[in-house]
């Protein structure tokens, strides 16, 4: 039974007022327990539960018939009484609603750190704080890994399904995956130009003994007499400069892989005036491309694919 | 197969309270067989700006085997020097074939 039974509406206001005297400068007003104080309520506006397990409880057993918006939520107002932020649950429905009210973004941090942000716009943004797309992920080493083990034969990490509408007419494209380079605003002089683009790119059995094909790209290179190492030679009246260049491949293959290269040069003369170029020394992790040249100073790309079906 | 480096050019360069950096080496390289077969070849290292002077050694006070430490460093890491000991065995190769050898008189 209660000792003590303060009601409101004394007034008719429907309010019940607890006030702190306001001659004191620490106007807090507490409820303690056998521990001590474990609700407080101070001047700066601090709602403070410190008891060993803090709980803040929101029955949710509203149903009223004809009610909208979030029932059982916490929200927080302006100082104009507009809300700015809601979590609660949907009335009619039992799914968890998190509303920022506000034209910003919402952001989720982890240790002090930024890990995820929905902007304004409803982009989403992981490990970049301005996504400019839909779903924008941004990693310095792999961004995404579709990791799907002791799964059965049939699974598959990754499925991107399409289902046509119709048979498809002839010469119409319907695919699950479709990489498409615009033939919009063609690239012009050394850029690639291209729907897809094999640089970095790889089919493997596993991570560490390799099977498949990898591919990957280095450059700018200097060949001639301005690289690093040359040697000379005149042939014909003619100086031919050979440099070398170690790829690695950043992987392992199981056994000596093919390897495949294609050169590009950073200008006309840089592209032409190469007189020869093989590979020399491959290995199941690099191998070595010799370039001759002509010219005292070019510039190339080496573009490389390495082939292992052992 | 046996090489030995030779220095035969160095060019310099001046960068602000720097003088005399060395930019540009030119070498040859006699590459020698079990046999006693030899092959000289030539070529060059080109070395980038410094981003310190510290721990640089005055240009005067170089030393011809620095200098080739350097160079061989460089060549061996870019892979140079395998391809060059390849270079040497088939001309040396080509050259044995070509060659007329003298012989003892049959009679």
């Amino acid at each position: 039974m209660s000792k003590v039974k303060i009601e409101g509406n004394a007034s008719g206001t429907g309010t019940l007022t607890i006030s702190a005297p306001n001659t004191d400068t620490d106007r807090s007003i507490t409820l303690p327990d056998t521990a001590g104080e474990f609700v407080t309520a101070d001047a700066s506006g601090l709602l403070e539960l410190s008891s060993g397990s803090p709980k803040i409880k929101l029955t949710d057993t509203d149903n009223t018939i004809g009610q909208t918006g979030l029932v059982a939520n916490i929200s927080a107002e302006d100082s104009a009484g507009t809300a700015t932020w809601v979590i609660g649950r949907e009335f009619g429905s039992t799914a968890l609603k998190i509303l920022n009210k506000q034209a910003s973004s919402t952001i989720f941090e982890t240790d002090g750190s930024e890990r995820m942000r929905i902007d304004s716009s409803g982009n989403v943004g992981i490990g970049t704080d301005s996504p400019d797309e839909l779903l924008h992920i941004y990693g310095t080493d792999c961004a995404i890994k579709f990791d799907d083990q002791q799964g059965s034969p049939t699974d598959q990490s990754l499925i991107l399904r399409h289902e046509p509408v119709n048979n498809d007419l002839p010469g119409t494209i319907s695919s699950g995956l479709m990489v498409e380079r615009s033939s919009t605003n063609a690239e012009s002089g050394t850029d690639i130009d291209s729907g897809i683009c094999a640089k970095n790119f790889g089919f493997s059995q596993n991570n560490t003994s390799l099977s498949g094909i990898i591919s990957g790209s280095i450059g700018e290179i200097s060949t001639g007499n301005s690289a690093s190492s040359y040697s000379s030679e005149e042939q014909g009246g003619v100086t031919n400069y050979v440099t070398t260049h170690t790829v690695t491949t950043g992987k392992t293959f199981g056994s000596t892989p093919e390897y495949f290269i294609t050169l590009l040069g950073n200008n006309t003369s840089g592209h032409t005036s190469i007189t020869n170029t093989y590979i020399k020394d491959p290995s199941t992790t690099s191998f070595v491309v010799v370039v001759a040249d002509r010219v005292g100073s070019s510039g190339i790309y080496i573009n490389w694919l390495g082939l292992n079906t052992a | 197969m046996n090489h030995e480096l030779n220095i035969t050019k160095i060019e310099t360069k001046d960068y602000d309270e720097l003088s005399n950096y060395v930019v540009h080496i030119e070498w040859d390289i006699v590459f020698t067989d079990d046999d006693g077969n030899t092959n000289t070849q030539s070529g060059g290292n080109n070395f980038d700006a410094p981003t310190t002077s510290e721990g640089l050694t005055p240009f005067a006070e170089l030393t011809e085997a620095q200098v080739k430490e350097w160079c061989e460093t460089k060549i061996t890491n870019d892979g140079l020097l395998s391809y060059m000991e390849d270079v040497a065995i088939e001309k040396i190769a080509e050259e044995l074939e070509t060659q007329a050898s003298e012989q003892s008189l049959p009679w």
